[in-house]
């Protein structure tokens, strides 16, 4: 714990990893090997393997039905995979049921607990783990604090904002220290504009956190400001994986080209003064890391 | 099958408790048909939340699943609990109509009715229209709250 904490210190973030205690062994986090899913007689996912890092973000980016979400389920426990591992942290998972698996999830509709205040949420996990009520009392109130939420701690989740419940969504995971951090789709079901806001929130967040997250979005902006790696995903099979500038200017395949592409289509689009852009692929870049 | 577990003299027939497991299957689709739909509307997210969370099944319906469908089972045990104080057919059949003993408020009402006593029977009568009538207020009036029990989901 102290060496972790003193890690953290050390890289200039804050005091406090809520990321779980272990050696860092790999510096693997979480890996996907060979992954296959069909369901009936549709295949949905083909052989995908993947490694997220420790305290790294990745970001699964495809178009609807391309599977992205039925990986997450299948780390998450929720799916069983037909064929292919799961591992955290240097231990196959696959055949462990979902609540074993100590990972954390933020449901599109955050899925927080309708009859349960705030503090409540946050300390489920606690609370069913059997925890003396001291430790509960001191992690929520550190969590709160960690998600400003200190003067909402007595409302139910219908009293808050969809940005604060997303914020009580991922406090109530980090209560136990999950593995790895699952966002699907996280800002799907919020307009533009809060959509922007909260993506810069949860960036921070993530920076004192540590914790190693995998986000779901078929949103190519989104996925180039949140992810330190991109992974592309067309129907059901990895095309290419890499840092945002790899996948961006480094296409691999057409698919990833085009897919990622049009994002910047839609950029020249709504801001008429950057049409320019559109002739220069390098200004096109510039712009794109200027708006994120 | 279960008659073996019970000796001759421990018959259940014309006891309370025979009024008691008739009840219960009849007015167990009622209470059935109120509970079911809120069930099937509430998001399968929520269990599936507090299974990643690290809950047993046991531990989802008791902290996730029951809380939610309180009102509903609130509703149910009132709808429920008028049916079968007005219940007749099925209490007449496995009661055996012992005053004082096994004798419900409508058999009393048959009994006193059929022996002439009119103004005994319509006695009981008020009293069980106005229990009827308080019970279905409740229902009306604690919507609000009954309904938000199922929305909130």
């Amino acid at each position: 714990m102290i060496a972790k904490m003193k890690l953290a210190s050390d890289s200039g973030q804050l005091h406090v990893s809520w990321a779980p205690d272990r050696e860092k062994t790999s510096g693997v986090a979480a890996s996907v090997r060979g992954i296959s899913k069909r369901f009936k007689k549709a295949r949905v996912l083909e052989d995908v393997s993947f490694d997220v890092a420790e305290g790294e973000s990745l970001v699964l980016l495809g178009a609807s039905g391309s599977g992205k979400t039925t990986i997450l389920r299948i780390i998450a426990g929720l799916e069983q995979p037909d064929s292919g591992y799961v591992i955290l942290h240097g231990k196959d998972v696959t055949d462990l049921p979902a609540r074993e698996r100590g990972v954390g999830v933020i449901f599109q509709s955050y899925a927080l607990f309708p009859r349960m205040t705030v503090e409540k949420n946050i300390g489920y996990g606690l609370r069913i783990r059997h925890r003396p009520r001291k430790e509960r009392r001191e992690t929520v109130d550190r969590l709160i604090e960690l998600v400003q939420l200190e003067q909402h701690r007595k409302k139910y989740p219908w009293q808050l904002s969809g940005g604060q419940q997303q914020r009580v969504a991922i406090a109530r995971t980090l209560a136990y220290k999950p593995q790895v951090l699952l966002f699907d789709e996280p800002f799907g079901a919020l307009d533009a504009q809060t959509r922007v806001h909260l993506r810069r929130e949860i960036r921070a967040l993530l920076r004192q956190v540590r914790v190693p997250s995998i986000f779901i979005t078929h949103d190519q902006e989104e996925a180039l400001e949140l992810g330190d790696r991109i992974a592309v995903l067309n129907e059901g099979h990895l095309e290419q994986i890499g840092t945002p500038d790899e996948v961006y200017n480094h296409p691999e395949t057409e698919y990833v080209a085009t897919f990622l592409g049009a994002a910047n289509l839609l950029l020249g689009v709504a801001h008429p003064g950057h049409s320019r852009n559109r002739h220069s692929k390098v200004a096109g870049r510039k712009g794109n890391e200027t708006i994120s | 099958m279960i008659g073996r577990f019970f000796s001759e003299d421990q018959q259940i027939m014309f006891t309370p408790y025979a009024i008691i497991l008739a009840n219960i299957f009849v007015t167990f689709p009622l209470a059935f048909g109120v509970i079911k739909p809120v069930f099937d509307t509430m998001s399968r997210s929520l269990e599936e939340a507090s299974a990643t969370i690290g809950a047993t099944r046991w531990q989802t319906f008791w902290h996730v699943t029951l809380p939610s469908l309180r009102g509903a089972i609130v509703t149910g045990a009132l709808l429920t609990f008028a049916r079968a104080v007005g219940e007749f057919g099925s209490t007449i059949l496995v009661s055996g109509n012992l005053a004082g003993r096994t004798q419900t408020a409508p058999l009393y009402i048959f009994a006193k009715f059929n022996e002439g006593q009119i103004e005994a029977a319509n006695a009981i009568a008020i009293v069980l229209a106005l229990l009827s009538f308080v019970i279905f207020s409740v229902l009306f009036f604690a919507r609000d709250w009954l309904e938000f029990e199922a929305q909130d989901v």
